[in-house]
């Protein structure tokens, strides 16, 4: 039986620690979310941290309305923000604050008084106090920039290893555009109307750099299509139009086996999925971060997942038993062989599926192996730059770029750079072209074996470097 | 056949529910026509604007595949609960020989299957609107020369959407106690004479089948090869048994879908 109260004990535990890891990624988000608005506030260390200590199997990713536009990764010691005790009105909190107020002051420097106001106006007024305090490392774009660099070689093992017991942390973006990344940031918290207001008074060249590349950045418009007129570019297949306030309550969970054997025992408890309550099993089941909004949708579904099973149980057998017999006998032959062929084909496209996903992760990977390698030989060629070399270079960068934007090599050159330093790029390839040369005959190897892309790829880049 | 074309057509074989779920794919490339086409300034505000628009929106399908995969996770690890439970019941009263009816065996088996399917087409939806994003940012990419690409698709890979272990496994749990379900009831289904399968049966069955082996069309001919084959292209998919496809469409001409 499972109702053992250790048992039981057990699984809220392991309930609540997955929960609380998901949201101190949600924490972790929020905290880069206000300290890219203010720079040098202290953040203070999660004080039940201690007080879960095994490991759990968190294998979901958190949902949050950020999730979309976080690029950055979600290691505690780049940002120092370290996870806080997660509280459900805490995720609720920011987004009815941020949307519901206006703003009045819109310079940069006021844009820190202005995180104030509305972390006052919610209930776990604590929570946001310690959150926007980061430790005086500046929190600067470059900084963020470059931490995030030296995190990424990092993510190539979620990639390659997505079952493992650790959180599933958001990839890291490659971009170099550290302030696109903030503007994301930037974005999320800010509706359209404020990025007007934004343009209207701000005088501060930071807050301006940023509302410029805000209106190319991506912004969050599920939650801020209210009063925008670009609501209409949105798919208005799920979202209702007004749904800042409503998605704030209804965070979306991610719903796995173990959390929901929690919630079943709960509801077993409490006399069965009649008989209990959302309030009653949000109580018993006493994880961190769950919502009685998240329950009350689940225990609908499952009310109504256990209630169809009986219907057709009873439907089935209204029919006359004679009829019964010989559809009996005839349709369970047939139905046998109809599920067996339905569930090859299934588990055909199954094991298609599978397989078209491990390659899309290796190419992914290659490319991004590919163009870090890329800047990492540009970075080191800009100390041996050659003047021949250099002439040669000068006439064809932009022909290398359109190459590489046309075959997607994932060796390109991201738009930040200089032409200065996009020259060195390509220098690196060719000066150092015999190291470069090596890696990529290894990649090569490694992408032969596995699919038909290799010969493609080593076809592609020794072309490339003898083109000089 | 373009991506596009491909994208409607799977769209169409889906199960309704979910027609409109699936990625805007004309829609992006709508915009990225416009903002190739106010010039590569992209100072320009026309050009800035659709730019504008083409961000959003991809952040917004984002969020819709995640809303929409989550929910029907959620789903899915219910009734996974519920139907292992009832295979178990299943199991238990074959073994002390009291056997359910063949009404109730054909149904929880059917249910089995079932999920078990639309378990299936959800890591399909999963990877067409990876694909789809993939491709668009290509295309926009190629437009604008800008590099939007791979930071995007890297956020994407870190997407719940994408992240279909769970689902995975429970496929395969799925398939576990599928055979444990077939094997206790057994006896009871009498000889499988391989008689052509009667339509009558559900047509539920039919609108997962035939969105199965359309999906599975779908993946072979998108992976067939293309005008811009590159590295970060798939290879062409291992040519589909023909006689398990050519049942399934026999099957799937036989009457129309009905859900």
């Amino acid at each position: 039986m499972k109702g053992t109260k250790s048992d039981l004990w057990e699984r809220n535990k392991a309930c609540s620690l997955f929960l609380e890891r998901r949201f101190n990624l949600m924490q972790s988000q929020k905290s880069r979310v206000l300290g890219a608005m203010s720079s040098s506030l202290p953040i203070l260390p999660n004080p039940l941290k201690g007080s879960f200590p095994r490991p759990c199997n968190p294998q979901h990713i958190p949902m949050s309305r950020q999730l979309p536009d976080d690029s950055m990764p979600l290691r505690n010691d780049i940002h120092q923000s370290a996870s806080l005790h997660p509280r459900a009105g805490v995720i609720g909190a920011p987004y009815s604050g941020y949307s519901a107020s206006p703003l009045d002051s819109v310079s940069n420097h006021d844009s820190q008084s202005m995180v104030a106001p509305y972390i006052s106006q919610s209930s776990s007024f604590e929570a946001f106090q310690s959150l926007s305090d980061n430790t005086p490392g500046t929190h600067t774009e470059a900084a963020w920039f470059t931490s995030s660099m030296d995190v990424s070689p990092l993510y190539t093992d979620n990639i390659a290893a997505p079952d493992d017991n650790r959180i599933q942390s958001i990839r890291p973006a490659m971009t170099s555009d550290g302030t696109a990344k903030q503007n994301d940031w930037w974005a999320d918290i800010m509706n359209d109307d404020w990025k007007d207001i934004l343009d209207a008074t701000a005088t501060d060249s930071h807050s301006k750099a940023m509302i410029q590349t805000s209106n190319s950045a991506t912004s969050l418009p599920a939650v801020n299509q209210s009063a925008s007129s670009h609501s209409m570019e949105i798919c208005p297949v799920a979202s209702p139009p007004n749904s800042s306030n409503a998605s704030v309550a209804k965070q979306r969970m991610r719903w796995t086996p173990e959390l929901h054997e929690c919630f079943v025992d709960a509801v077993n408890q409490l006399g069965g999925s009649e008989k209990a309550t959302p309030k009653g099993v949000l109580k018993l089941m006493k994880v961190d971060g769950l919502t009685i909004y998240h329950v009350k949708s689940h225990l609908q579904k499952y009310r109504s997942a256990r209630y169809k099973p009986d219907l057709s149980e009873g439907t089935s057998e209204k029919r006359t038993a004679a009829e019964e017999l010989v559809l009996d006998l005839k349709t369970s032959m047939d139905l046998t062989e109809a599920l067996r062929l339905q569930m090859e084909v299934q588990k055909r496209l199954h094991e298609q599926l599978e397989i078209q996903r491990k390659l899309q992760l290796r190419i992914e990977e290659q490319g991004k192996y590919l163009q870090m390698m890329f800047e990492k030989q540009s970075q080191s060629s800009t100390e041996k730059v050659q003047d021949p070399s250099s002439r040669d270079t000068a006439a064809k960068p932009s022909s290398i770029l359109n190459q590489s934007a046309n075959k997607d090599s994932g060796a390109t050159m991201d738009p930040n750079r200089t032409g200065d330093s996009a020259k060195t790029a390509e220098l690196g390839e060719r000066s150092s072209g015999l190291g470069v040369k090596q890696k990529l005959v290894e990649i090569e190897s490694d992408t032969e074996g596995a699919t038909d892309d290799g010969s493609k790829i080593s076809q592609e880049k020794p072309r490339k470097l003898q083109d000089s | 056949m373009k991506f596009g074309k491909r994208l409607k057509k799977q769209v169409e074989e889906s199960l309704p529910e979910w027609r409109d779920k699936f990625l805007a794919y004309k829609r992006l490339k709508r915009l990225v026509r416009l903002v190739s086409a106010s010039g590569s300034s992209p100072r320009r505000h026309r050009g800035s604007a659709a730019e504008a628009a083409f961000l959003r929106l991809l952040d917004a399908e984002v969020d819709r595949f995640n809303a929409f995969f989550l929910e029907r996770e959620e789903d899915f690890v219910i009734r996974h609960r519920e139907l292992k439970e009832m295979a178990k019941k299943v199991a238990e009263d074959a073994l002390r020989r009291r056997p359910l009816s063949a009404a109730e065996t054909r149904s929880v088996r059917k249910e089995i299957v079932d999920l078990h399917g639309e378990m299936v087409l959800l890591l399909n939806y999963s990877a067409i609107n990876y694909t789809g994003l993939a491709k668009i940012l290509k295309k926009y990419d190629k437009r604008t020369g800008r590099l939007l690409r791979l930071p995007f698709i890297e956020k994407v890979l870190g997407q719940p959407f994408f992240a279909t272990e769970l689902i995975s496994r429970l496929v395969r749990e799925c398939e576990a106690t599928m055979e444990a379900v077939f094997e206790a009831s057994r006896g009871h289904a009498g000889a499988s004479a391989g008689t052509a399968p009667v339509a009558a049966v559900a047509a539920a069955d039919q609108g997962i089948f035939r969105n199965t082996v359309a999906a599975l069309v779908t993946m072979g001919e998108l992976r067939s090869g293309s005008s811009t084959y590159g590295h970060f292209s798939l290879p062409p998919m291992a040519p589909p048994e023909s006689d398990l496809l050519r049942c399934g469409c026999v099957q799937v001409a036989a009457g129309p879908v009905s859900i």
